[in-house]
């Protein structure tokens, strides 16, 4: 029961920042939030092996970017905006720009910049979930980061 | 503006597209930990299951490794009460009753003989062009137990193997018949060549009970010559211990000395690199002493009594530790069929009562020889 009691609190409070996650990877909120449930599922399957929040957080993010991933493979390709249903904004529920501009993004420099700039894990971690050398997950980021500024018009470089 | 802060503008922005993303964890928390206790017990039964077909895969490799050179486990198998058959010199051997025994071969002398859990009449299959020496078991019934052994002709074209005695039913190879020489005799069967000359095969219907197969196994256990001597007649002094083998189908061995100085476990050996069990004489003291006997025996030989070993027939034939080896040899019958040599040695400190004890010992042999046939 402890353990049970002590999972819920975990979903609880890290259900929205996975979902998100997943959505951001994927811009699909019905695929986000199976990529999310079942990131959950297999978490409680191994609860027993988990230490702490940190780990399970860990394990949750990994195991959630493997299934976004797993399902974008199965698509072959993320969905176009401009080709998408008209209701493509509603069903991924994130601001239409926001989301032209990731898509823009390879499966591989979503996840980069989702999990390093957006979740706030160190490279090293990022390199470790996505099972890459930190200095390709660098040059996803680096590319990411540059499309995505371009395309959302984030502040110019070296303005100071 | 420094990168992170560009970089945490763009975390913003990308949080604030989805910052109204906020899916209701309300009752579904069960839900997902039922999905995962389903996956827990999935994966222990997937990793049961490999470990079961795993276990299985090598379970049934080592049977089909086992089977294709020993057979399954037989049961324990009382011997008290069979019956003893002589009838192709040298060899002795039991059978239990029930069991039929069909000598065959020319007239004058068998050749061969068939041990088996059916009465029938074994013929050789007719051919039209050509003859055999197979024999037909068309129409015998899936439960039948055979052994053959013979002398006749070469039989089957099979390895010698080390021949052990007493002989293994284990130690058999299996062996299968091309498809034109079977006549539907069960494959495979057993067959080996025992060293000079004889042939022992086993064939075991589908259905042979295991029982059947214990006592077909306890038979060729059985198969021996006569001995030089018997080990119930021979009473050692205290101190002393004796074995008795039978190294070979011609030839036999008795030691009799302090029990470390005899090697390991002394079985029987035909051919090849096994021990024969002898006398370490590294082993003896200058107060040890030793007795040996061997045996040569030529097949299709009666066996007759010897008269009384003497010592002082005996010749020197070497030296140990300062003392004489004394060695008797002979054809005690006169017939040039049997052959033995007896050896003693008493270390030169051996006490006169040691010394009394390997006269007696000598007095006591009660060896048999070969005669004429």
């Amino acid at each position: 029961v402890a353990d049970a009691d002590a999972f819920d609190r975990f979903y609880r409070e890290n259900l929205a920042r996975i979902v998100r996650a997943c959505l951001l990877v994927t811009l699909d909120r019905p695929a986000a939030e199976d990529a999310a449930a079942e990131a959950f599922a297999r978490l409680w399957s191994k609860w027993s092996q988990i230490e702490d929040d940190d780990h399970a957080g860990g394990f949750v993010f990994k195991t959630a970017m493997r299934l976004c991933r797993k399902e974008m493979s199965r698509r072959r390709r993320p969905v176009p905006v401009d080709e998408g249903p008209a209701d493509w904004t509603d069903r991924a529920s994130i601001r239409q720009d926001v989301a032209a501009a990731i898509a823009g993004l390879s499966l591989r420099q979503r996840q980069a910049v989702v999990l390093r700039d957006w979740a706030g894990f160190e490279t090293k971690e990022v390199a470790r979930m996505l099972s890459m050398r930190e200095s390709t997950v660098r040059v996803h980021l680096a590319r990411a980061r540059q499309h995505l500024r371009a395309s959302l018009g984030v502040m110019k470089e070296s303005t100071t | 503006v420094s990168r992170d802060l560009r970089d945490q503008e763009l975390a913003d922005r990308l949080e604030a597209a989805i910052a109204h993303v906020a899916p209701d964890p309300a009752d579904r928390a069960r839900s997902v930990r039922r999905r995962g206790s389903i996956r827990r017990v999935t994966r222990w039964s997937a990793v049961a299951a490999a470990l079961a077909v795993f276990l299985g895969s090598l379970g049934w490799a080592a049977f089909a490794l086992r089977g294709s050179s020993r057979p399954t486990a037989l049961p324990a198998i009382d011997t008290s009460g069979w019956r003893t058959y002589d009838g192709l010199k040298p060899w002795v051997l039991r059978y239990p009753p029930g069991w039929h025994v069909a000598p065959y071969g020319a007239a004058g002398g068998h050749c061969g003989v068939l041990i088996s859990n059916v009465d029938h009449q074994f013929r050789h299959p007719v051919l039209p062009d050509t003859q055999t020496t197979a024999w037909d078991f068309r129409g015998l019934p899936d439960d039948l137990a055979v052994i053959d052994l013979h002398t006749c002709d070469l039989g089957p074209i099979v390895r010698p193997t080390q021949t052990i005695f007493p002989l293994s039913l284990d130690d058999l190879p299996l062996v299968t018949a091309p498809p034109n020489l079977r006549f539907g005799a069960p494959q495979p069967f057993r067959v080996t060549r025992i060293w000079p000359g004889f042939t022992l095969a086993a064939w075991f219907g589908p259905d042979a009970s295991a029982h059947d197969r214990a006592a077909a196994a306890a038979v060729i256990g059985s198969l021996q010559v006569p001995l030089p001597y018997a080990d119930a007649a021979l009473e050692l002094p205290g101190g002393w211990y004796g074995r008795s083998i039978q190294y070979s189908h011609t030839a036999a061995l008795f030691v009799a000395t302090k029990r470390d100085a005899i090697e390991g476990v002394i079985r029987g050996c035909m051919s090849g690199s096994c021990f024969i069990g002898s006398v370490n004489a590294l082993k003896l003291g200058p107060a040890d002493a030793y007795v040996q006997v061997k045996g040569f025996y030529l097949p299709r030989s009666s066996v007759t009594p010897l008269p009384p070993i003497r010592p002082e027939s005996f010749h020197r034939s070497g030296e140990w530790l300062g003392a004489p080896i004394m060695e008797l040899a002979g054809d005690p019958a006169g017939g040039g069929n049997g052959h033995f040599v007896i050896t003693y040695w008493m270390g030169p400190q051996a006490t006169a009562q040691v010394r009394s004890q390997v006269v007696n010992i000598l007095s006591g042999l009660h060896l048999v020889g070969e005669a004429a046939p």
